[in-house]
Order: structure tokens, then sequence, then C-alpha cells
């Protein structure tokens, strides 16, 4: 594993991808800022016309944790089907006469996805005390973690999801055909916790709701009672961390056979 | 590593009936030849003549249908990685990451080729002054023109050592100086290593400065050797000339000199003969249909084409003429 010459090659594809995400300044400006305005309009606009005391608690506090789970997913997203564009400009070929390993290759590009989803989500962290929620730096830690499971993840799926496309004009509807199902269906903006029981068993099988879970957990639990955070939550930590946990590993090796299968 | 009976030292690259098929389309028929350790060795061929095809065979992106390939002693279907650690590429698209720095391509290169820092630092330097970038090495790909990245490209495939350089089409696009000055860093980057480069080409300039030729066409080699040997094809020199009654003019050449290989080309009639500048008043004496143009030449490897094929490799040239 530590053979410094593979070291090498994944930190090439992760460089990269880093490197290609940063480069586009407008790019990161509006994935960082996008998320905060929506919220800061969504989330402290609705708290207004919707009391807390008719909802039984905070909307803001609902919202905050669905969106950053959001943003990890449309980032990891993006990023897995890349590929896409990779193929179209050549990088591929220039990758897939490297000597690097399709395993290695699947985990740079895997971690450069993650990275992607950390340098974006981050600054969201930024709004939690404004909204009266506590981080310590152990919560953070969990936090950064579960956005890396879960980015992780949703990269995997994107890198599978792309390995079926051949044309670049069919990203854009892809992406949007896929992504604003998962969203709302994971409860990150509109609680599911009453809505009809089909809705609730196809978020079962959304991978996303189980890191909204995940991340409203541990965003909340030390600021809101139990009862509202059952209210807010389908899953408990338990079970979100253990899916996406399990998610992300399946997705790797997806990815894997995906890549050693790409010629 | 593939054991050389002879004991001698291996090729660099052998190809024995190599075969793929698109469908019905034959795109490389039964193909087989020999590099040499250290030589240039040259594919021209029209376009769709399965050119790009064996490269992508020979550098493992494509699976052949049919036949075996040795790079460097190794298998290149059963030792994927060790072939491909040997190699240098440059296809015949650009694919340079062009919101990146030079540098930053080539980097990105080298670490995909494992090398450390260091060795990446010495070589950077070498191999940017050899093809004149390193002033440019921080400008992003985007601004530079396309002869500069085709050189970036070059650098880039070098930077890790390769023992084969393969280059598809590399010069073409680009004006005849940046085409010379390409040629002098390949030459340049031979001396300094062992280098064997493998390269397609649909000039014909270009081809005669390989060390050997394979003129390819739908697939098959149909003639390999050194450009000169290639050239004693031809018997001497070649008339190309162009008369109101071609067919006229042919059947008395035949009558007159039975001995002269002469044929039809389009508009063209086309005939091989020594000592040109003296059978040319000959010819015009013999001829009786008016002569509407006349051009005599030392043979090159586009005669040899349209020798071979009756055709010439590149169309765009013929309608010109007219
Ligand atoms: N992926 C492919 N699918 C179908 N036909 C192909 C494919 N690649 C090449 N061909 C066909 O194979 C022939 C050889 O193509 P190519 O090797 O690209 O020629 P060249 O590089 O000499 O111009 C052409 O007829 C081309 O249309
Ligand atoms: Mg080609």
């Amino acid at each position: 594993m530590f053979n410094p010459i593979r070291m090498r090659a994944i930190y090439a594809i992760w460089r990269r991808e880093v490197l290609l995400y940063l480069l586009d300044r407008v790019r990161v400006f509006t994935s960082i800022s996008t998320p905060i305005l929506v919220f800061l309009i969504f989330g402290t606009g609705l708290k207004f016309i919707i009391p807390a005391n008719l909802l039984g608690y905070d909307f803001a506090h609902f919202f905050y944790p669905g969106i950053i789970a959001a943003m990890v997913a449309i980032m990891a997203f993006d990023s897995g089907m890349s590929i896409v564009w990779d193929r179209e400009f050549g990088f591929l070929r220039e990758i897939l006469v490297s000597p690097i390993s399709r395993t290695d290759l699947a985990l740079g590009k895997l971690l450069g996805a993650t990275t992607r989803c950390l340098i974006q989500a981050l600054p969201m962290l930024l709004i939690a005390p404004f909204i009266g929620l506590t981080l310590s730096l152990a919560k953070v830690l969990v936090i950064i973690l579960t956005i890396i499971v879960l980015g992780w993840g949703l990269a995997g799926l994107g890198v599978l999801i792309s390995s079926r496309m051949r044309r670049v004009e069919s990203f854009n509807i892809v992406i949007q055909i896929l992504i604003a199902p998962m969203i709302f269906l994971s409860g990150a903006f509109f609680p599911t916790h009453d809505a009809n029981n089909w809705i609730k068993t196809i978020s079962n099988f959304d991978p996303l709701t189980y890191g909204v879970d995940g991340l409203r957990y541990i965003f909340l639990n030390s600021s809101v009672n139990a009862k509202v955070l059952d209210i807010l939550t389908t899953h408990n930590f338990l079970t979100s961390a253990s899916f996406l946990l399990i998610f992300a590993i399946l997705m790797t090796f997806v990815s894997i056979l995906v890549f050693r299968k790409m010629k | 590593m593939v054991n050389n009976p002879n004991g001698q030292k291996p090729p660099a690259i052998k190809v024995e009936n190599l075969k793929k098929y698109f469908n019905d389309i034959k795109a490389v028929d039964d193909v087989s030849f020999e590099i040499k350790k250290g030589e240039i060795f040259g594919f021209l061929g029209p376009n769709g003549a399965g050119k790009t095809t064996t490269i992508n065979m020979l550098c493992t992106l494509l699976k052949p249908d049919g036949g075996r390939i040795i790079i460097d002693g190794f298998d290149a279907m059963l030792e994927e990685s060790k072939v491909r650690s040997a190699l240098g590429l440059v296809f015949q698209e650009s694919i340079l990451d062009t919101h990146l720095s030079v540098e930053e391509n080539i980097y990105l290169h080298a670490l995909l080729y494992g090398l450390d820092i260091k060795q990446y630092r010495k070589r950077l330097r070498e191999i940017l002054k050899l093809v004149e970038l390193w002033e440019r090495r921080k400008s992003l790909i985007d601004n530079l023109s396309g002869g500069m990245r085709r050189r970036a490209e070059i650098a880039r495939s070098l930077i890790h050592l390769p023992k084969i350089l393969f280059l598809d089409e590399p010069t073409v696009g680009l004006d005849p100086q940046t085409r010379k000055k390409i040629w002098d860093y390949l030459f340049d980057a031979r001396k300094e290593t062992e280098l064997t480069i493998f390269l397609t080409t649909q000039y014909i300039n270009e081809a005669e400065d390989c060390d050997r030729v394979a003129i390819i066409d739908n697939g098959k080699i149909v003639a390999l050797d050194k450009p000169e040997k290639l050239k004693e094809m031809m018997g001497g020199d070649v008339i190309y000339f162009r008369s109101e009654d071609n067919d006229l003019a042919i059947e008395e050449i035949k009558k007159q000199f039975p001995l002269i290989s002469v044929y039809k080309f389009g508009k063209y009639i086309n005939l091989e003969t020594e000592k040109g500048d003296e059978f040319l008043p000959q010819l015009v004496k013999t001829v009786t249909p008016r002569i509407l143009s006349m051009e005599l030449h030392r043979p090159t490897l586009e005669d040899v084409f349209l020798k071979l094929t009756g055709r010439k490799i590149r169309e765009e040239k013929e309608n010109n003429g007219d």
C-alpha cells in the first residue's frame, strides 16, 4: 500500500481533481456561496413565516444540516461523473496508458472528489454558532468524517453512472434527473416523517437519507431535545453511519471495477 | 520476458499477424513488422489506413482481434503494466489539460509514472530546454500556439525517459518551420538516449526522414523498407503529365517504348524512366495529342504509394492540382 510509486500516482490523480476545481475561481466562489445564500433566504426566512412554536422546532435547525448534505451530494456526484469530461478531452487516455493501476486510479478519483466536498462544505460550518448550534472539536471531526464517507460513496455512484454514459451532452440532464429526486426523497429540505409510506420506503434506498440523518443528528443532538431530534430524523445515528460506511465500501469496489473495465 | 532464441539484443517492438476488425471494417489486417532499438520507424498512410488503430493496440489501449505484440521484450497483452512504463505517447489529438500550466501538466505526468521530485526537477529543465519551452513553463496551455502545445506534449511524453516513443501524426496542422523543429527535437532526444521512435504520418518528407518506413493502406502493409530502397522500386525518374487525349498518348508511348512503365492516374499519366531529363524531348516528340502540363522529378514516397495503391496519400493535394 505505502509503496512510494503508487502513492505518487494516487497523489497525481487527487492533485489534478483538486487543482481543476480550485483553479476555477468562479466555480469555487459560487459553489461555496450559493448554499450559504440559500440557507440565509430559506432557512432564516421561513423561520419567521413558520414560527418554532407552531412547528415544534426551529426550521433553521432542520434546514441547515440538510443543505450541507445536499451540497456534498451534488459536488460528489459532479466529481465522480467528471470522467465523462476526462474521456471527452482525452485525459482518460493519458491515465489509461500510464502504469498506474486501476485500483489506484479509482482511489485517487474518490479522494479528489471527497476533498472537493470538504472544501465546499467546511465554510458552511461557520454559520452554526449564529443559529444557536454549538460545535465542539470532537463534533467537527465527526462531521468531517461523515462528509468524507458520504461524499466518497456518492462519488463512487457518480463514477458508476458515468461509465454508462457515452455522450457529454447528457451530463447535465443525468445529474439533474438523479440529483433532484435524491435530495427531495432524502428529507434534506422537506421532512419525510409525515410522508406517505411509499415515499418512506423509497427514501430508505436513498443513500443521501442516511447522510442527512447522520449530519442532523451530530449537529443537533446536544442543542435540541431528544423528542424533537426523533421527529427530525428517520434513522438513528448508528444506522446512518453504518449504512454510509457500507455504501462507501461497496462503491469503492464498484468504482475499481468500473475503471478496470474501462478502455 | 519473452526469450529470444538467437540470444541477440531483442527488438524494441515485434508485431506478428496483428489484426483488428470493427464489424466488417478490417482496420488492421494481418500486419507484421519488427523495429530495432534506437530506430525511427514511420508508418506512412492516408486517413483511415489503420495507423491510429495500430498505435492503440501497441500501447495497450485496444485489444487486438489476433496476433502478438512484444514491446521491449514483454508481451503487450500479458504484461500490460511493464509495457506501459516503457512507453511515451503523443496522441493524434492534443490531450493536455488546457487550464493547467505546461509545468503542471508535466508534473502530473511525472507523478503518474512514479518519478520522484529530484528526478523530475532535473529532467524538467533538460526536456523543456530541448523543446524550447523553459521560459514558457508557467504559461497555461490555453495560451500556447498549436506548435507550442505539440512541443509541450512531446516534452511531457519524454519526461519519464521512455524506451519507446509513439507519435501519432505529431506534426499535423503545423507550419513547415515548426514541423522541422519538432523533428530536430526528436533527433536530439534520440541522440541523448537509445530512444526508439514509432511515428505515423501522412507527410512524405517526414516519412523520408525515418530510418525505415512501412507504407500502410486499408489495414495492410504494402511495402516496408528504408526510404531510399523504397524509392528504388521506381524505375529512375518520374514524369507526370497531362494531354488532351491520355488514352491515345499511352498507346503511343507503349508502342514506341515497350520497356517503360506507364500508367494512368486520374487526369494524369505517370511514367517511370531512367535519365528522365534526356527522355523528355523524345516523349514530347512521340505523343501527338497536345500536352497540357508536364513535370519531372526524382521519385518520392508519394510516387511509391501511388504505384502500389493507385491513389495519392492525401486527396486534397489532388484537388488543388486542378
Ligand atoms: N472505434 C472504431 N469503431 C469503428 N471503426 C473504427 C474505429 N476506429 C477506427 N475505425 C475505422 O478503422 C479504420 C482505420 O482507422 P484509423 O486507425 O483511425 O486510421 P488512421 O489513423 O490511419 O487514419 C477506419 O476505416 C476507421 O473508420
Ligand atoms: Mg489516425
